[in-house]
C-alpha cells in the first residue's frame, strides 16, 4: 500500500467513524426518525427465525412448566391442608365457645327468671357416672360454696337430681333417671298428682307406675314435680308423657315420661341452695294441706 | 463457504438467539453479548484491521437491527477488536487463557465505551451500570469461552489451511 492509499483509507476511516458518530447522536430513543431501510431488512430477516425459536422456547417453557406446576402444586396443596387444620380447629373452638355461649346465655335466663323462687348455685360436671350401678354426676361446687346432701339440681330444661354426697369441693347427683332418685310427681295441665316418676334401667326414659286405670293421663302432657316427699319443690318441670300402657291385668297403667333435661349433654347445672318461694305455691299449699303437713325443702334427707 | 459469510450467518443467529432464547434464560438478569464474542474471536485471528472491520460491520448490524443509537455498537465493537486485534497480535491463540481474557478484559473495555458514548449521546446511565450490567455480562461472556472457543479454533484453522493450498 503506497503512502498515498494509506492517506485516503485513514481519511475514509474518519469520515466513516465521523458519520456514525453522527448518526448515533441524532437516533437516540427520543428520536422519532423512522426506523432505516437497513434495520427494516434485518428486522424482515430475523423475524420470522425468531418466530420460530420463541415457538420452540415456549414449548419447552411449557413441559417443563407442567412439572413445575405439578411440584408447585403439591405443596401448595400441603400448604392448603394444614390450613384446613388449622382453620378446622378454628371453627370446632369457636362452635364450642358458641355452644357454651348458648347454654350460658339460658341459664343466666333461667337465673334471672327465678330469682324470686331460688338462690341459686352455678356448677361445672367434672364428671360423669364413676360407676355402672347408678345414674350420677359430680360437679365442682362443695361444701365450702354452701352445698349440703338433699339440694336439688335443675337447669333452664328442667329436673336433673339431688345432691347425695358432698366433698369440700365437689358434690354427686343422683339423677332423676336413676331407679334411686324417685321423685314425687303430678301432671301440669290438669294437676293430678298421681304418684312418682322413676328412672328405667339403662333407659333415658323415666316411667310413673301403678297410675289407676281412670286417671286422665295422655301423651303430650307435661309432668313436673309436686312437692311431696319433702325433697323437691314443687312446680319444676320433669318431662313429657310419651306414652301411656295398660299394666298387666288392666286395673292399672304405666306411662313413659321424656325427660326435658339431655342428660348426656349436660355441662352447667344449677343447684338450689335456698327455696325463697315454690313456683307453684297455689298446689302445693292445697297438696300440703291434704297431707296436713309442712314439707322442708333442700335439707338433709 | 467463505469464512466471513458463515460469519455473517453467525452473527444473524446471535442476533436472533440474543432476542429470543437468551432472553428467556438470563443468569443474574443478564445475558451474554453472542455478537461480542464473535468480534473478539475473530479478532485474535485476524489482527486490528480485518477485526475492526468486522467488528464495525457488526456493530452496524447490531444498531441498525434495534434502531435507536445506530453506530454506537459499531463504534464500540470495531474500536474493541481493534484494540485486540492489536494487543494480540503474534499470541499463541492455542492457549485457552488468551481468549478468555480478551473476553473479560474485552467485554469491560467495550462495556466502558457503550457507557462513555451512551452517555455523550444523552443515555442516563447510572454508575451501577458497571456492577450491575458490565460485570456479569463479563463473566458470563468468559465462561461461554471454552464451550465455543475450541470449535471456532479447529474451523478458522481448517478454513486458513484451505486458503493456503
Amino acid at each position: 500500500m503506497t503512502k498515498k492509499q494509506k492517506i485516503i483509507v485513514c481519511l475514509l476511516v474518519v469520515l466513516v467513524l465521523f458519520f456514525t458518530f453522527k448518526m448515533l447522536l441524532n437516533t437516540g430513543i427520543g428520536e422519532t426518525a423512522a426506523q432505516p431501510l437497513g434495520g427494516k431488512i434485518i428486522r424482515e430477516i430475523t423475524a420470522p427465525f425468531q418466530k420460530g425459536i420463541m415457538l420452540i422456547t415456549t414449548s419447552v417453557q411449557n413441559v417443563f412448566g407442567y412439572f413445575n406446576d405439578s411440584k408447585q402444586l403439591r405443596e401448595q396443596n400441603k400448604i392448603m391442608a394444614e390450613k384446613i387444620v388449622r382453620l378446622e380447629e378454628q371453627i370446632y373452638d369457636l362452635e364450642a365457645e358458641r355452644l357454651e355461649n348458648q347454654r350460658l346465655k339460658n341459664l343466666l335466663q333461667y337465673k334471672e327468671e327465678k330469682a324470686e323462687n331460688y338462690e341459686l348455685v352455678m356448677g361445672r360436671v367434672i364428671a360423669r357416672n364413676h360407676a355402672n350401678w347408678y345414674e350420677m354426676l359430680i360437679v365442682d361446687q362443695g361444701s365450702k360454696q354452701g352445698i349440703a346432701p338433699g339440694m336439688v339440681v335443675v337447669n333452664h330444661d328442667g329436673l336433673i337430681g339431688r345432691i347425695v354426697s358432698v366433698t369440700w369441693n365437689t358434690a354427686e347427683v343422683l339423677l332423676i333417671l336413676d331407679r334411686e332418685g324417685a321423685v314425687g310427681a303430678r301432671i301440669f295441665e290438669t294437676r293430678y298428682t298421681p304418684g312418682v316418676a322413676v328412672g328405667t334401667s339403662n333407659s333415658q326414659y323415666l316411667q310413673m307406675i301403678h297410675l289407676p286405670h281412670d286417671l286422665p293421663i295422655e301423651p303430650n302432657q307435661t309432668v313436673v314435680t309436686s312437692g311431696l316427699g319433702g325433697i323437691y319443690p314443687p312446680g319444676i318441670r320433669i318431662g313429657k308423657v310419651i306414652e301411656v300402657l295398660p299394666e298387666p291385668g288392666g286395673l292399672m297403667k304405666t306411662a313413659t315420661l321424656k325427660p326435658f333435661v339431655d342428660f348426656s349433654r349436660l355441662e352447667e347445672v344449677f343447684i338450689i341452695k335456698q327455696v325463697l318461694k315454690p313456683e307453684d305455691e297455689l298446689i302445693t299449699t292445697e297438696n300440703m294441706e291434704s297431707e296436713e303437713s309442712s314439707v322442708e325443702f333442700g335439707g338433709e334427707e | 463457504m467463505p469464512y466471513y459469510l458463515v460469519m455473517f450467518f453467525l452473527t444473524i443467529l446471535g442476533l436472533v438467539l440474543q432476542s429470543t432464547l437468551l432472553s428467556e434464560y438470563t443468569v443474574a438478569g443478564v445475558k451474554p453479548d453472542l455478537l461480542l464474542i464473535l468480534v473478539i474471536f475473530n479478532c485474535i485471528f485476524h489482527g486490528p484491521y480485518q477485526g475492526s472491520l468486522f467488528g464495525f460491520f457488526v456493530g452496524l448490524l447490531e444498531d441498525l437491527y434495534l434502531g435507536h443509537f445506530i453506530g454506537l455498537n459499531a463504534l464500540t465493537k470495531g474500536l474493541t477488536s481493534f484494540l485486540g486485534g492489536w494487543l494480540l497480535k503474534g499470541a499463541f491463540r492455542e492457549n485457552l487463557l488468551i481468549p478468555v481474557l480478551a473476553l473479560f478484559f474485552g467485554t469491560l473495555f467495550n462495556g466502558t465505551m457503550v457507557f462513555i458514548l451512551g452517555k455523550i449521546a444523552g443515555i442516563n446511565w447510572a454508575l451501577d451500570f458497571f456492577y450491575w450490567k458490565l460485570l456479569p455480562v463479563a463473566i458470563f461472556n468468559t465462561c461461554l469461552v471454552p464451550f465455543i472457543y475450541f470449535g471456532y479454533y479447529h474451523w478458522v484453522n481448517q478454513d486458513m489451511e484451505q486458503q493456503s493450498l
